[in-house]
């Protein structure tokens, strides 16, 4: 079975944390079958020891002896500890030859190997697939590290060649890691993992955690971006309106976003009759002309064209044909 | 040695596919001679559309740019692939639909009258004494059969250069390598395209010019329609220590700052603008 365990809580150690939001978002990482969650001594804390029922919870523990003080706990991180019972050890691996020495590691003992950032930058094929099949053997919860762009990837593609792996990340890929949200999806349309789960509280993981960190999450970021899923070109607007699997991976109720055709410089003759018919005015307006106003606009203003301003040219349109009626 | 690895910028085109990112003419020129200027070794300036933005912009960059090759894109039309052709650029990319879900559900066509037209297309080009490349649309969910038939009858046709494009960003690590090996076995030259819809698209470039792709696809910024293409900084930053890029990931972040510039000039709507 895939296991993917998400420690973002980890990472917002420095943020004004609010024990409710804590709350709400380990409850919807349940939600999205996510296996585990991983803490720290002062988040849980925070948390006064209230742990969400439903995930299982692991926390960074450098000194493993005080394990005892933080009941709820199943597993604590460290790389002080020889990995047996409820403590995983911790190893730092820089360089995917460095992996040549899981080949002496008991199976009975927990790891987690940590970087790895080149696994798929490698020298030769032969070397990744030594690599991966060490990997395979030893079966450590795998957490990638993102300096080479690729920790989402390689977590993925570690999870596809094993079956039964387990994958450690961040939502967002925050702390220079793979991204939660990347590696379920993935999973999901690759792997076919979980196929009758919805992830459409996605987008209230994301709304938890911009509120957590008081950020705002970029509109096209991968999976739970806003706009990821506005589409403006002649072309796409076509392909999607005929299928939308025609220009779409996934369709976007699965992670609870919604489509949306932008009008703009690229725009098509579809586009404007797709908006039209949305105001139930399909056959009132010239689409041509409509559409060169809309491109006209666009490049003025040197953006999208908003549903207002769409309104406004339609009464324009009104007001020229009145105006030409009249005289 | 290290290989040579082409770097194909597409900005131009599919960055500005970007629902409400609008280049005008002389922000295509400045951005194109400053890509030209830091060694990208090709630069897609644009689709050929004299309604929109003239095909002024063109010939300018044609005119004053030192090392790039400058190519247009056209659709798989051979009345578009004139059009282009009379702008003089030095390559013309023909943007090829290659999967069922593209050939039959989107133009409703089938898989003869693609090979047909794209023939009269070469033919077109070779009539402007123009090269082509072909540009293998949603390649990642083709019949790989049907790939490898066309990419060998285009070879025959004189084609040197395809691009496999991920259209839909489905591609993850695994199955981008093979479906390079696979296509590698014809011979031809391969340019690779990704978009980042599940944050792959480095990943996979990286991937793929390790399984012998020899040019890779990105826009600075990651700019593309969804969650964008390939960017262009992240690659060469990775990418450098095992190819021959002949651009540096610093002058992209300059790059990417020109851009920011240009962006930022136009009326931005809310804060989730932001790339």
């Amino acid at each position: 079975m895939i296991r993917i365990i998400d420690a973002t809580l980890t990472m917002l150690e420095e943020y004004p944390l609010k024990r409710e939001l804590i709350f709400d978002f380990a409850q919807t990482l349940e939600s999205l079958c996510i296996w585990g969650a991983v803490l720290t001594p002062k988040i849980y804390q925070l948390m006064q020891g209230d742990l969400p029922k439903g995930i299982t919870w692991y926390m960074e523990l450098p000194n493993s002896s005080d394990s005892w003080k933080y009941p709820g706990i199943e597993y604590f991180l460290s790389s002080f500890c020889n990995g047996t019972g409820k403590y995983i050890r911790n190893i730092q691996i820089n360089d995917v030859s460095e992996l040549r020495g899981l080949e002496s590691a008991s199976p009975d003992n927990k790891l987690r190997l940590t970087g790895l950032d080149d696994l798929l930058i490698y020298e030769s094929r032969d070397i990744y697939e030594r690599g991966m099949k060490l990997l395979i053997q030893a079966s450590p919860i795998l957490y990638p590290e993102n300096s080479c762009f690729c920790a989402s990837a390689i977590a993925a593609d570690y999870l596809q060649n094993h079956h039964n792996g387990t994958v450690m990340t961040t939502f967002t890929g925050i702390g220079n890691k793979a991204a939660t949200e990347q590696v379920i999806l993935a999973m999901r349309v690759v792997e076919r993992y979980k196929p009758n789960n919805s992830f459409e509280k996605l987008a209230d993981l994301r709304n938890i955690f911009e509120a957590m960190t008081n950020t705002q999450i970029p509109g096209h970021t991968p999976v739970i971006g806003r706009k990821i899923f506005y589409i403006e070109s002649g072309l796409h607007v076509d392909g999607v309106l005929k299928k939308p699997s025609n220009y779409e991976s996934f369709p976007p109720e699965l992670v609870g976003a919604s489509r949306k055709v932008i009008l703009g410089k690229h725009s098509g003759g579809m586009s404007i009759r797709y908006k039209l018919k949305q105001y139930q005015m399909e056959e009132r307006y010239p689409v041509e002309h409509l559409l060169e106003m809309v491109k006209r606009l666009s490049i003025k203003k040197g953006g999208e064209v908003t549903d207002e301003e769409f309104l406004t040219m339609m009464s324009e349109c009104d007001k020229y044909e009145k105006a030409n009626q009249n005289s | 040695m290290k290989r040579r690895i082409k770097i194909v910028d597409t900005t131009l085109r599919d960055g500005e596919q970007c629902p409400g990112v609008v280049f005008s003419p002389s922000d295509k020129v400045r951005l194109a001679l400053f890509l030209d200027s830091i060694g990208v070794s090709e630069i897609e300036a644009g689709i050929y559309d004299v309604g929109t933005e003239g095909v002024h912009y063109i010939s300018e960059i044609m005119k004053k740019k030192k090392q790039a090759v400058i190519s247009l894109w056209s659709r798989l039309n051979p009345g578009n692939v004139e059009e282009s052709a009379r702008q003089k650029p030095d390559l013309i990319h023909v943007g090829t639909p290659v999967s069922y879900a593209q050939i039959y559900n989107k133009i409703g066509k089938n898989k003869k009258w693609i090979e047909n037209t794209l023939q009269e297309c070469i033919q077109v080009a070779r009539d402007y004494q123009i090269p082509i490349t072909v540009g293998l649309e949603d390649a990642s969910r083709a019949d790989v059969a049907f790939l490898v038939s066309l990419v060998r009858l285009m070879k025959r046709q004189g084609v040197e250069t395809i691009r496999l494009a991920d259209t839909v960003g489905v591609l993850f690590p695994r199955r981008a390598g093979e479906l390079v090996r696979e296509m590698k076995q014809t011979g031809i030259t391969i340019e690779v395209h990704e978009h980042n819809d599940f944050g792959m698209a480095v990943a996979n470039s990286m991937v793929m010019a390790l399984a012998g792709a020899d040019m890779v696809d990105g826009t600075l910024l990651g700019i593309g329609e969804r969650a964008g293409n390939c960017n262009l900084y992240e690659f060469i930053h990775s990418a450098a220590r095992k190819f021959d890029l002949s651009v540096s990931s610093l002058d992209i972040k300059k790059g990417e700052n020109l851009l920011k510039s240009i962006m930022s000039g136009g009326k931005r709507n809310d804060p989730g603008d932001s790339i």
